[in-house]
C-alpha cells in the first residue's frame, strides 16, 4: 500500500470513530465490495462459511479455571469477538468471571506454537524446527516401545495438569496399559490438603461441594472464595444470593486468614490469625462445642466413627477425637497458638452453633502448611461436629456423572511389573505414606536416579519449571531425561527443556467433555465444542494420545481402539442417554448432542441429601474422625518411630490417625529472614498463572503495578525499610531471590509480605536464570507424611535496590 | 404488549418517577412521550471485586491494553475500573471496592467545558463523547471530578493476532482523544432495533443486563435501566435507603447510583 493511501485509510479509521459515536449505530451493515473501512486483521482460516458481517452464536464451556461454566461465543465472519456466560448453565446462569472473559487472548494468543516441531538446539534453548505429527508421533511412538521392551516402562512420567474428567481418564488408561506409575497431578501443590481429608474421613477421593444456596452460616479458614477458588463464580453468586435475596435475613460469612485479602474485606467479619495455624484454630473452636455439648449428638453417634473412646477387634485401646479435643485445646492454649483472642473463638464456636445449618471450609492455600493434613482434617471435622453434612444448608459429597467407564483395559504382565513399582514421587510408599501424588518431590527423584530413572515425561496442561518451587531442579531434573515431550499450545520454561512440541487446541477450538470442579453437588457435565476453526496446525491432546499410544502398538495400541478422541468420549456418552430426572432425556446421541450444543452441559438436578452410603466409603461405613486408612497406610511403614523422628513429626500413636495439629515449620530463621511469606493467588490467577494474557495483567491492583512482580507490605513496615510504592526491592529467600516491585497495602500483616502467585515475566526467556513468578522464593517443604506443598512457611528479608 | 404496563408508564411516571428521582425533572413535562432515561445501579454489597466487569468492559468496547510501558505511567485506559479504597491499616484496616463505570452525570461538567461540542449529552441521558470532533484538549479529563476520561495517549496496540477478537460493532479510537464509557450504546440500538422489528415494547428484563459489565457479574450486583420508568430495577434499588451517588454536594446528579454495603447484625 502507497504511503498516502495508507494515511487516507488513518484517517477513515478517525470518521468511523465518528459515525460510531454520533450515530450511535453498528457498524455492521454498511459494508461495500471492497471495503475501505475494515479492520486490518489478519486471515483466519472458517471465513467461508460465512456471509458479510454474518455472526453465529456458539454453546460451549469455559476452560480458564476449573469451574466449568458454560459460555456462548459471538463469532462475526469466523473470529470469536465476545465470549458471554451462558443462562442455560447452573453453574454460572450467564454470569462470567474474568478469566472466563478474556479467553479470546488466549486463543489469538500471537505467541502460540503454529503446528509441532522439535528442538533444534540444546535443551532449554527455545529453537525449534518444524516437523511433521506423522514423523513425531513415530519417533515417540518408536521410543516408548523401546522404552517398555527393555522393561522400563516405570520411568515414564505422565505430569497431568487436568485434575478430573475425561482426559485425566484417559491418560490414567495410558498409565495403566503401558504399565507406569508415575501418572502425577498437581494436586500436592492445590488442593491436596482438602483432597486427602476428604479421602481419609469420607473414603472419597474429591473435594467436597456444598449446600450452598440453603446455609445459615459460612466460616472461612483463609478461603479465598472471592478470588482464585474454583468454585469462586458459583460461591459469588450464591454468596450474592446469602446476603441479598431473602428480606430479613442475611448469612453471615466470617472469614479467617493472616493477610486481610480481598475475601477478608467483602467478608462479614475477618479474623486475623497467626499463619499456619487454622488447625489449632478449628480444634479449639471443635472444644468449645464438644465441651457445651453443643455437636449434633445424633449424628455423632450414628454416622461418625473415632468420636469416643474405644477398642479395636484385637482388644486394643484407642484414643477419641472427644478426648483429644478436650485434653490437648483448650481455647486458652488455642489463643496462645493461633493470636485468636480466647473470647472471640467462643463467640465464633456458638455462632456456629446458632445459625446452623453452618459450612467450616478451608482452601487449598489454607490447608497447604506442613501440618497441611492435620489442618484440612480439623477443618473439616467441624462439619461433622455441627452435623452439616449430607444434609441441606451443609456440605454435600460431589455425585459423579453418570457415565460408564471404558470397557476394561487390563494391564499385560509387563505393564503389571511396572505398575507394581514405588512411584517416582514417593508418594504411597514409606517416603510420603499418606501422600496421592507429590508433583514437588520429583526432580529431587529424577536428579537421584532412585529410586530408579526417568525414561521420558510428558507434560500435559503443566508447567512445572514455573509453577513449582525450585523452578531450577525442574529445568535439571528435565535434561536428565531422555525424552521430553510437551502439549504447552504457548512456549514456557518447561517446554523450553522439551524434544517435541505437540501443541493443543486451545478450549475454544476443541471437542471436548468436562467435569466441573465439585460446586453444587448434583452431577454436572459441561460441553466443548469449538466454535471457530482451529487457528494452527494443532491437535487435541486427547487426539494426539490415542494416535501415540497406537505408534506404541501392541497391547497399548489396542487399548486404544477409538479413530478419534472425539468417538471415545462419545462412547461413554451413551450413558447419559434416558436418564430421567435430568436436563436433557435423549433417546439417542444425536439429540443429547443437541441438547448440549444448546445448554452448554448436561445435568441432572434432582438432589437427594442424607445418601450415606455415598458419602461414606470408609472401612467403617461412616465418617471417620479416626481414619482407619490412616492407620493401615502408617502400620504398613517400617520403623515407623525412626521415620517420624528423622522427619520430626511430634504427634505419635492415635493422633496421627485423628485430626490434630503440629507445629508450623518455617524456612528460614527468624533472625535472618524476618518476614513470612504470604503467598497467595489472586481473582487472575489460574493453575499455572495467566500472566500472557494481557487482560488479565491489567486488572491488578494497584494498577501501576500490572505487568511487574510486585511484593506487598505493611505501611509501617515500608517505612522502615525506608521503601516507597514503586520502588524496587530485592526479596530473599532461603529458597531464592528476585527483584519485586514495592506495593503498599495496609491490610498487609506486620512481619507479612504478600506476593500474589503466577505473575512471573513474559514472554518467558529460555536463558532466563531466575523463572521465578513468586514460586521461586518458596521453599520446596512439605507436609512431611501427606506431601501437601507449603505456601505459608517461607521467611524473607528486604532490601531496597536502586532504580536502574 | 402489557397494557396495564403502559398505564403505569403513562400515568405513574410523572408522579412518582419524578419524586423518586428529585424534583425539577424534565421529563414531567413530556408524560406522553417520556424518553428513556438510562442510569445504573452497582451493589457494593454484592460485589466481591473480581473484576469480571472490568474485563467484559475492554473486550466489548476494544478498550487497548496499555502494556508494561504505559501502564506504569497511569495510561491505562478503564471505562470500567475498579477503585480500591484502604482506610486504617492492618490489624484495623478495611477495604472498599468500587467499579466505577462513566457516571452519565444529568449535570456533566464535562459537556460544559469541551470548546468543540465533541463531548454531549443525549436525549437518553447517556453523556457521549465524539472522537472525530475532540481536539484533545484535555479539559473534560480535567473537569469530570470521577477522573472517568481517558486520553488516549497512543494509537491502540493489538498484536496482530488479537486484532481477531475486537468487536466489529465499536470503532477503535485514535490517538490524541478522549474515550470513555458509553453504556453500551451499541448494545442498546440493537436490543431497540430488535425489538422494533419483533414490533413489541422493550421492559425492564431486556436492559437489566444488558451493558457488558452487568451482564457477567457474578454477584449480579450491577444492575441496568430507565429511571424514567418507576418500576424498573433501577429506579427500585435506586431508592433503596443504602443509596448513594458520588460526591453528590458537588451538583453533577450521577445517574450511577451505588447501594452501601451492609454488614451482618446479631
Amino acid at each position: 500500500m502507497k504511503k498516502q493511501e495508507k494515511q487516507n485509510t488513518a484517517r477513515r479509521d478517525f470518521l468511523r470513530g465518528a459515525l460510531a459515536a454520533a450515530g450511535g449505530f453498528a457498524l455492521a451493515g454498511c459494508r461495500q465490495t471492497e471495503d475501505p473501512y475494515a479492520l486490518n486483521r489478519p486471515a483466519v482460516p472458517g471465513t467461508a462459511g460465512y456471509g458479510t458481517h454474518q455472526e453465529k452464536w456458539f454453546s460451549s464451556a469455559c476452560s480458564q479455571c476449573w469451574a466449568g461454566c458454560g459460555i456462548r461465543v459471538r463469532v462475526v465472519e469466523g473470529r470469536a469477538v465476545r465470549i458471554d456466560g451462558n443462562v442455560a448453565h447452573p453453574i454460572n446462569r450467564g454470569t462470567l468471571g474474568p478469566k472466563g472473559q478474556s479467553g479470546l487472548q488466549v486463543l489469538y494468543h500471537p505467541d502460540r506454537f503454529k503446528g509441532p516441531v522439535r528442538r533444534d538446539g540444546p535443551r532449554g534453548s527455545g529453537k525449534w524446527t518444524p516437523v511433521s505429527w506423522d514423523t513425531a508421533i513415530g519417533e515417540i511412538g518408536k521410543t516408548l516401545q523401546d522404552i517398555r521392551s527393555r522393561g522400563e516402562s516405570r520411568g515414564v512420567l505422565l505430569l497431568d495438569g487436568e485434575p478430573r474428567g475425561m482426559m485425566r481418564d484417559l491418560w490414567s488408561r495410558f498409565a495403566t496399559v503401558y504399565g507406569t506409575p508415575n501418572h502425577v497431578d498437581h494436586r500436592a501443590a492445590s488442593d491436596g490438603g482438602k483432597l486427602l481429608a476428604m479421602a481419609y474421613m469420607h473414603g472419597v477421593p474429591e473435594i467436597p461441594a456444598y449446600d450452598w444456596n440453603s446455609t445459615g452460616y459460612v466460616l472461612g479458614f483463609g478461603a479465598s472464595l472471592f478470588e482464585s477458588w474454583c468454585q469462586s463464580i458459583h460461591f459469588m453468586r450464591s454468596s450474592s444470593a446469602l446476603r441479598r435475596n431473602m428480606p430479613g435475613k442475611r448469612v453471615k460469612f466470617v472469614q479467617i486468614s493472616p493477610r486481610h485479602s480481598t475475601t477478608a474485606s467483602r467478608a462479614d467479619e475477618w479474623v486475623d490469625i497467626n499463619p499456619a495455624t487454622y488447625g489449632a484454630l478449628a480444634l479449639g473452636l471443635s472444644h468449645v462445642i464438644v465441651r457445651d455439648g453443643l455437636c449434633d449428638q445424633e449424628f455423632v453417634k450414628d454416622h461418625t466413627f473415632g468420636f469416643e473412646d474405644w477398642t479395636d477387634a484385637a482388644g486394643k485401646k484407642h484414643r477419641g477425637y472427644k478426648d483429644l479435643l478436650l485434653t490437648d485445646y483448650p481455647p486458652e492454649k488455642v489463643s496462645k497458638i493461633t493470636g485468636v483472642s480466647k473470647k472471640t473463638i467462643e463467640r465464633l464456636a456458638r455462632e456456629l452453633v446458632d445459625h446452623r445449618p453452618a459450612i467450616a471450609l478451608a482452601d487449598g492455600g489454607a490447608a497447604a502448611a506442613t501440618n497441611g493434613l492435620g489442618t484440612a482434617m480439623s477443618i473439616h471435622a467441624l462439619n461433622a461436629l455441627l452435623g452439616n453434612i449430607e444434609r441441606p444448608g451443609g456440605m454435600v459429597v460431589q455425585r459423579p456423572a453418570p457415565y460408564a467407564p471404558w470397557p476394561d483395559a487390563g494391564p499385560d504382565e509387563g505393564a503389571k511389573k511396572g505398575l507394581a513399582s514405588e512411584r517416582l514421587d514417593g508418594s504411597g510408599a514409606s517416603r510420603l505414606p499418606l501422600a496421592h501424588g507429590c508433583i514437588q518431590a520429583l526432580p529431587d527423584a529424577i536428579l537421584a536416579g532412585a529410586p530408579y530413572a526417568a525414561q521420558a515425561a510428558f507434560l500435559y496442561r503443566s508447567n512445572p519449571a514455573f509453577s513449582k518451587p525450585g523452578g531450577k531442579r525442574w529445568t535439571e531434573a528435565f535434561q536428565k531425561i531422555p525424552l521430553v515431550v510437551s502439549f504447552s499450545p504457548l512456549p514456557d520454561e518447561s517446554t523450553f527443556q522439551a524434544d517435541f512440541v505437540l501443541p493443543d487446541r486451545t478450549y475454544l477450538e476443541r471437542w471436548e467433555v468436562v467435569e466441573p470442579v465439585p460446586s453444587v453437588g448434583h452431577p454436572i457435565v459441561s460441553f466443548r465444542q469449538p466454535v471457530v476453526e482451529p487457528l494452527y496446525d494443532t491437535r487435541a491432546t486427547g487426539d494426539v494420545l490415542i494416535q501415540i499410544a497406537k505408534a506404541v502398538g501392541g497391547p497399548v495400541g489396542d487399548a486404544f481402539p477409538w479413530d478419534t478422541w472425539r468417538k471415545a468420549v462419545e462412547e461413554r456418552l451413551q450413558s447419559l442417554l434416558n436418564v430421567e430426572d435430568s436436563s436433557i432425556v435423549a433417546g439417542k446421541l444425536s439429540d443429547l448432542r443437541k441438547g448440549m450444543e444448546k445448554d452448554s452441559g448436561w445435568w441432572s438436578p434432582g438432589f437427594k441429601f442424607e445418601q450415606w452410603a455415598d458419602a461414606f466409603r470408609t472401612p467403617s461405613g461412616k465418617f471417620e474422625f479416626y481414619s482407619q486408612e490412616i492407620a493401615r497406610k502408617l502400620a504398613a511403614v517400617p520403623d515407623l518411630e525412626r521415620e517420624l523422628t528423622a522427619r520430626g513429626v511430634v504427634t505419635r500413636g492415635d493422633d496421627l490417625c485423628l485430626p490434630h495439629w503440629e507445629l508450623p515449620r518455617f524456612s528460614g530463621s527468624a533472625a535472618e529472614f524476618p518476614f513470612t511469606v504470604a503467598a497467595y493467588r489472586g481473582i487472575e490467577y489460574a493453575e499455572g498463572g495467566s500472566r500472557h494474557v494481557p487482560w488479565l495483567r491489567e486488572i491488578s491492583l494497584p494498577r501501576r503495578d500490572a505487568w511487574k512482580q510486585r511484593v506487598e507490605l505493611h505501611p509501617d513496615d515500608a517505612k522502615e525499610l525506608k521503601l516507597a510504592a514503586g520502588d524496587t526491592a530485592r526479596v530473599e529467600t532461603p529458597a531464592g531471590s528476585a527483584r519485586m516491585s514495592v506495593a503498599i497495602i495496609p491490610g498487609m500483616r506486620r512481619g507479612m509480605i504478600g506476593i500474589p502467585l503466577g505473575q512471573g515475566k513474559w514472554p518467558p526467556k529460555p536463558d532466563d536464570t531466575d523463572p521465578s513468578g513468586g514460586y521461586a522464593l518458596l521453599a520446596n517443604a512439605m507436609d512431611p507424611l501427606a506431601g501437601i506443598l507449603t505456601l505459608q512457611e517461607t521467611r524473607a528479608r528486604i532490601t531496597r535496590e536502586k532504580r536502574t | 404488549m402489557n397494557p396495564t404496563r403502559r398505564d403505569v408508564l403513562k400515568t405513574v411516571v410523572a408522579a412518582v418517577g419524578a419524586a423518586a428521582l428529585g424534583a425539577g425533572e424534565a421529563l414531567a413535562a413530556e408524560p406522553a412521550k417520556k424518553k428513556r432515561k438510562w442510569g445504573m445501579t452497582i451493589d457494593l454489597d454484592r460485589c466481591t471485586a473480581c473484576q469480571a466487569c472490568v474485563v467484559a468492559c475492554k473486550s466489548e468496547n476494544n478498550v487497548p491494553c496499555a502494556g508494561p510501558d504505559q501502564m506504569p505511567l497511569d495510561r491505562g485506559i478503564y471505562w470500567m475500573d475498579m477503585l480500591a479504597i484502604h482506610e486504617g491499616s492492618h490489624p484495623e484496616g478495611r477495604s472498599q471496592y468500587l467499579p466505577t463505570p462513566c457516571n452519565h452525570c444529568e449535570n456533566p461538567p464535562c459537556v460544559k467545558v469541551c470548546p468543540v461540542g465533541a463531548t454531549f449529552q443525549s436525549e437518553e441521558g447517556i453523556v457521549g463523547q465524539i472522537w472525530a470532533r475532540c481536539i484533545g484538549c484535555r479539559y473534560c479529563t480535567t473537569a469530570c471530578p470521577y477522573s472517568r476520561r481517558y486520553f488516549n495517549w497512543s494509537d491502540p496496540v493489538w498484536p496482530e493476532e488479537m486484532k481477531n477478537h475486537l468487536n466489529p460493532d465499536v470503532a477503535t479510537r485514535p490517538k490524541g482523544v478522549v474515550e470513555k464509557c458509553t453504556f453500551c450504546h451499541q448494545r442498546i440500538r440493537a436490543v431497540q432495533e430488535k425489538a422494533k422489528v419483533e414490533g413489541r415494547e422493550l421492559e425492564d428484563g431486556d436492559f437489566r443486563k444488558l451493558p457488558a459489565c452487568a451482564q457477567t457479574c457474578p454477584a449480579e450486583a450491577i444492575m441496568f435501566g430507565d429511571m424514567n420508568d418507576p418500576d424498573s430495577t433501577v429506579s427500585e434499588l435506586g431508592r433503596s435507603p443504602r443509596a448513594f451517588r458520588l460526591l453528590e454536594d458537588l451538583g453533577t446528579r450521577p445517574k450511577v447510583v451505588f447501594l452501601r454495603e451492609a454488614k451482618w447484625k446479631e
